[in-house]
């Protein structure tokens, strides 16, 4: 076996050993162990990616010939293995006493065996896991970000009980997240689903208070239910194309019709996986998790599973295009809806999460305009976004963990509390808007595929708008005080230093390499079907000349900030008050939060309601396709 | 040449210090279009950071003292200060009072007085342009009058004792008595 | 790329703000004889400049004065792209990326009308933006690319509306009565800009000359001839009329309240560049017959 499978299957095996080892570990030994494991799977991702580039190829089939093990023992035991887990996660929705969640666990677990036994069991498929680019790009975030985000659980849990399940969830996760990428065999894809559900369950469940009760119960609700259309779109894919291969299943014109059921209901799954408008309110309640949960499971790793199963989708979707469109607006309307609910929000983390589902929802619509530039747009803002924001997060995370709050209201002053963590804080925003970092020409690829679809060009321009609106008011309240004297500033951890600084880097030096990331790689990674993106003007812009317009935006940044920091010398009576009428008081701000709670409500009862109904639309227009 | 350029776009700060605000709608009169002050580039801003002229009513009560100096410390120099009305340049009838500074300049050093009660909008304009002028003869490095300030209390008072006041009549009745009693000797006598 | 040109586009660049002087202070002039008055001289934002640059240096912290340089450093930057002839899309975030840096700025310091300030900006750019984005639509229907390079197309005969829809931005983005809600004088007494002085504020001021550049620049795409000459006068007189039409505007309405005026720009300039996209697109793909 060559080495880029091996790590490929380290990749899913090694996190499973670690969470086997971290699970009834004591606490010292434990802290070495995630350690250990976190280096080791940095190292394996790391190492792969770097082979997979230098090697050059378009992908790795990791088939049954190159992998030289048993496959037919692995069907087994990943058969053997999900009907445990279905049967489990039953349990979970009945000790949750949720009729749906029940429901749902039943009717996965009857359209699963079902086909299995009309199938036949055992038979082993072809290429069970493939490694393209794409597949790369999620293994790579997902290695790298998920164990510095390990890392830095090891100082934010000190003090919290439950602290092996807490990290054998967490190593079981990466492992269940990067072999649902890799997969290539519908069923076992399934199979890796399901245990994100079950290790998102427990994470949301952790800290066991009514209110973390509540919120697991909802998230499996909703995302059983995105396993039943899964499940439901895989056991048609068998039985009527005798085939459960992605790959085989992209090659089949004779999809059109009927066959796009397969599409719309794994799209479906795809949408309550990233928690997409009218299924997102299941993110929201996971917010009351552990703020690492939060940075791994609801922001930078498993919420783009479902997205990456719609991406995936996409050759399928072009083949009747009302469906894509129909995508496409969903996905606008998220975005622009979320936006805008993100600025009612006081809860730092409720931001965050908005604003999480709404860049999947900017994802979705670029999968949904189904042109290669917007396909590339959707890759790099996907890309872009877990990297960002699993540093927000994180950096939330520590504000909670040492200041005690989450409200955007008492963080003020934070630049001479934490200057460190406001300073990522406010990297990370003005990563996720402004350029010229990555998600910039993300939504710059984006805007310009939207001009295939006009109404979404209104959507997103609203979006744009109202994301600057609230990073800007965030960061706003961050450098500005509310007291005279703050209190001084704490030493931070190394813990919480060193994968902030981590992600923080790599964030600059992906942003500088975007040309190189765009031309050499995303412009290739696009299944077969599609041309180069080369005719869209802003795909050309990105990689021949934006070295001129990019490195121009970097060096009058650079100018912006070093000319006043060298220049400027503040004497203390060059030092004036501020204007309060002459008054001598200390004045006290407030924050703008457009209606608060009685604008979310109606905006989010707007947004399901259209939502819903797009919902319902992309399940009927395979039927329509069928007829006309 | 800061004071150069200053002459060309003077930028004023209204603040009232316990006036009755007869000067001060004056002020406002002189600042609308009718009398155009923007022709000399006068902009009213109402912040001391962005004044150059800080223009003033009223004889700076005591609780309008320190919030006035907050005011003139904020504005970064080369600025003028230019007292409008009575009550701003003496204290006018509240020069005593026991609520006052008693004008301006026991505050701060004025550069301009414009007298009145109220202040006409051509009296103001006539100080802003006596102002430039003076800061003209100080960019060309010519003498200049300079900004005045004096000690509360500099003008003498008069306090009113009573007795003295009481005397004082007692001592012009008992004098015109005798005048008045000659006269009336002459005046026929009442018929009772 | 042609590198003459980005010399020469440096140069127009390093230009521009005195242009946009003489245009405020012809904006002055005009306002004042509307008002039946006579006026400061046209080369009064030359003065007030000058005056400014002279004074005593005085701020509030230093981080107010870096990220006001980050501001005026994108504005320059979104500029000199422009006149260079990049993507209107980077523009567009160049613009934005302005803009919150401005707000930024104002947040930084702890005054309470700064801080209703950067509130109220904030608010204006969620007024304006979209329109803006559906504005560079409209450009990239008729011009078929979204690059800012001089076209022979006479925009205006096919997106009058789009420019309706433009004045009501420059309105905003000027900071003109009936949208003059951030820098609100009379109601927050200079809103974001209050803790600026002398040098800073001077550097500020600039800033906002350079964006009203870039606006002015967006209106003179809409005029194009092959002849050079003649496009040259027409993006000159469709500037000033665009100036005119802003202060004939500025000086007959009140302000706005600031969810009004989001509203009602929001809305109306949407409405605008919709109807108009729509039109345009149903001429060039033959669905309204158009000689």
């Amino acid at each position: 076996m060559q080495l880029i499978e091996t790590l490929a299957l380290l990749t899913i095996l090694l996190p499973t050993l670690g969470a086997l080892l971290a699970f009834p570990a004591g606490d010292k030994a434990r802290k070495w162990v995630v350690l250990a494991f976190a280096a080791a799977i940095i190292l394996v991702g790391g190492v792969m990616t770097l082979m997979f580039l230098y090697e050059g190829k378009g992908a790795v089939d990791l088939g049954k010939d190159s992998l030289g093990v048993d496959i037919n023992a692995w069907v087994w035991g990943i058969t053997a293995l999900d009907l445990a887990l279905m049967v489990f996660l039953l349990y979970l929705g009945a000790r949750s006493r949720s009729i749906i969640a029940v429901v749902a666990a039943i009717l996965q677990m009857v359209i699963v065996v079902g086909f299995e036994a009309w199938h036949g069991f055992g038979e082993a498929p072809a290429m069970p896991f493939v490694l393209d680019r794409l597949a790369l790009v999620l293994v790579a975030v997902c290695c790298i970000i998920g164990s510095l985000i390990a890392v830095f659980s090891i100082h934010y849990m000190e003090g919290r009980a439950k602290k092996g399940r807490f990290f054998a969830f967490v190593f079981l996760f990466l492992g269940a997240m990067n072999g649902a990428v890799l997969s290539n065999e519908l069923l076992w894809l399934f199979f890796f689903w399901e245990v994100t559900t079950l290790c998102s369950y427990y994470l949301i469940f952790h800290d066991e208070t009514p209110e973390a009760k509540a919120s697991a119960r909802l998230a499996l609700e909703i995302t059983l239910w995105g396993g039943v259309a899964l499940a439901a779109g895989i056991a048609y894919a068998g039985w009527k194309y005798g085939t459960l291969e992605m790959d085989k299943l992209m090659g089949m014109g004779d999809l059109a019709g009927l066959g796009l059921v397969i599409p719309a209901l794994l799209v479906i799954g795809g949408m309550t996986k990233s928690a997409q408008v009218p299924f997102q309110s299941w993110l929201l309640g996971a917010m009351v998790a552990p703020t690492p949960v939060s940075a791994l499971l609801h922001s930078s790793t498993m919420v783009n599973l479902g997205v990456y199963a719609i991406i995936r989708m996409a050759p399928l979707l072009k083949l009747y295009l009302p469906l894509s469109y129909t995508i496409a607006l969903a996905g606008g309307i998220t975005f622009a809806a979320t936006a805008g609910l993100a600025l009612t929000q006081r809860n730092v983390k409720r931001v965050l999460a908005y604003s999480t589902i709404g860049n999947l929802g900017l994802v979705v619509m670029c999968v949904g305009i189904n042109t290669p530039a917007s396909l590339v747009a959707a890759v790099f803002i996907l890309l872009f976004h877990a990297v960002s924001k699993g540093m927000l997060f994180l950096s939330a995370g520590v504000i909670d963990h040492e200041l005690g709050t989450k409200d955007i209201e008492e963080m003020g002053g934070l630049s001479e509390r934490m200057p460190f963590v406001t300073m990522i804080i406010v990297l990370g925003s003005v990563s996720m808007m402004l350029p010229p970092f990555g998600l910039f020409a993300g939504k710059w690829l984006s805007v310009e595929a939207a001009t295939q679809m006009p109404m979404l060009l209104l959507l997103l321009g609203v979006g744009s708008a109202a994301t600057v609106l609230y990073y800007t008011k965030w960061v706003g309240r961050l450098i500005s005080r509310t007291h005279a004297t703050p209190k001084p500033a704490e030493p931070l951890s190394m813990y919480y230093k060193v994968p902030l600084g981590a992600i923080a880097a790599g964030i600059l030096m992906l942003s500088i390499l975007t040309p190189f990331f765009a031309n050499s790689f995303a412009f290739n990674m696009l299944p077969a079907g599609y041309a180069s993106p080369h005719g869209s003007a802003a795909a050309d812009l990105l990689a021949s000349n934006s070295y001129i317009w990019i490195g121009a935006v970097f060096l009058f940044l650079a100018a912006g900030l070093a000319l006043p920091i060298a220049l400027v010398a503040v004497k203390d009576k060059d030092k004036a008050k501020v204007y309060t009428c002459g008054e001598d008081i200390e004045p006290q701000v407030a924050g703008h939060y457009f209606g608060g709670e009685r604008t979310e409500t109606t905006l989010t009862d707007l947004a399901v309601s259209v939502c819903a109904g797009l919902a319902i639309a992309v399940m009927l227009l395979p039927y329509i396709a069928e007829v006309f | 040449m800061a004071l150069k350029s200053l002459i060309k776009s003077p930028w004023i700060l209204h603040f009232d210090t316990g006036s009755c605000n007869g000067c001060d709608i004056e002020i406002f009169a002189t600042l609308t279009p009718l009398y155009d002050v923007e022709r000399f580039g006068i902009l009213n801003r109402g912040n001391p950071k962005h004044a150059d002229v800080l223009v003033l009513t009223g004889p700076v009560t005591q609780k309008t003292r320190s919030r006035l100096l907050n005011l003139y410390e904020m504005m970064p120099g080369p600025k003028l200060v230019m007292a409008v009305g009575d009550c701003a340049c003496s204290g006018a009838p509240f020069v005593n009072a026991y609520n006052t500074m008693g004008g301006v300049d026991t505050v701060l050093p004025v550069d301009i007085y414009v007298p009145g009660c109220a202040a006409r909008p051509e009296a103001v304009i006539d100080g802003v342009v006596k102002a430039l002028e003076k800061l003209g003869k100080l960019a060309a490095g010519e003498p200049a009058p300079p900004a005045h300030m004096r000690e509360a209390g500099d003008i003498p008072l008069e306090v009113y004792d009573p007795e003295a006041a009481a005397a004082k009549a007692k001592a012009a009745t008992a004098a015109a008595k005798p005048a008045a009693a000659k006269g009336a000797k002459d005046a026929p006598k009442e018929e009772v | 790329m042609d590198y003459l040109w980005l010399v020469i586009a440096t140069v127009i660049t390093l230009i521009a703000p005195f242009a946009v002087a003489v245009l405020a202070g012809v904006d002055r002039r005009i306002t004042a004889r509307m008002q039946n008055r006579v006026g400061p001289p046209i080369m009064q934002p030359i003065y007030d400049l000058m005056k400014l640059l002279a004074k005593t240096k005085m701020l509030v912290n230093k981080g107010q004065i870096i990220l006001a340089t980050l501001y005026v450093t994108m504005s320059i930057l979104a500029l000199w792209m422009f006149v260079a002839g990049a993507d209107l899309l980077i523009i567009f975030f160049v613009l934005s990326a302005a803009a919150a840096f401005y707000t930024l700025a104002a947040y930084s310091v702890l005054s309470p009308f700064s801080q209703l300030g950067a509130t109220r900006e904030l608010i204006q750019v969620l007024a304006y933006e979209p329109v803006v984005l559906m504005v560079f639509f409209g450009v990239f229907l008729v011009n078929g690319s979204f690059s800012s390079a001089a076209t022979d197309n006479m925009l205006i005969l096919w997106l009058p509306l789009t420019f309706a829809a433009m004045i009501l931005v420059l309105l905003v983005k000027l900071q003109k009565s009936p949208y003059d809600v951030a820098e609100a004088h009379t109601e927050i007494v200079g809103g974001p800009e209050i803790e600026y002085s002398g040098k800073f504020l001077a550097l500020v001021k600039v800033g906002h000359w350079y964006e009203a550049a870039l606006m002015f620049a967006v209106i003179s795409l809409f005029f194009g001839h092959p002849n050079l000459y003649i496009a040259f006068a027409g993006k000159l007189i469709l500037v000033f009329l665009a100036l005119f039409i802003v202060i004939l505007v500025d000086n007959s309405t009140a302000r706005l309240r600031f969810g009004q005026m989001a509203r009602v720009v929001l809305t109306y300039g949407l409405a605008l560049t919709a109807v108009n996209a729509l039109v345009v697109w149903a001429v060039q793909e033959g669905v309204i017959p158009w000689p």
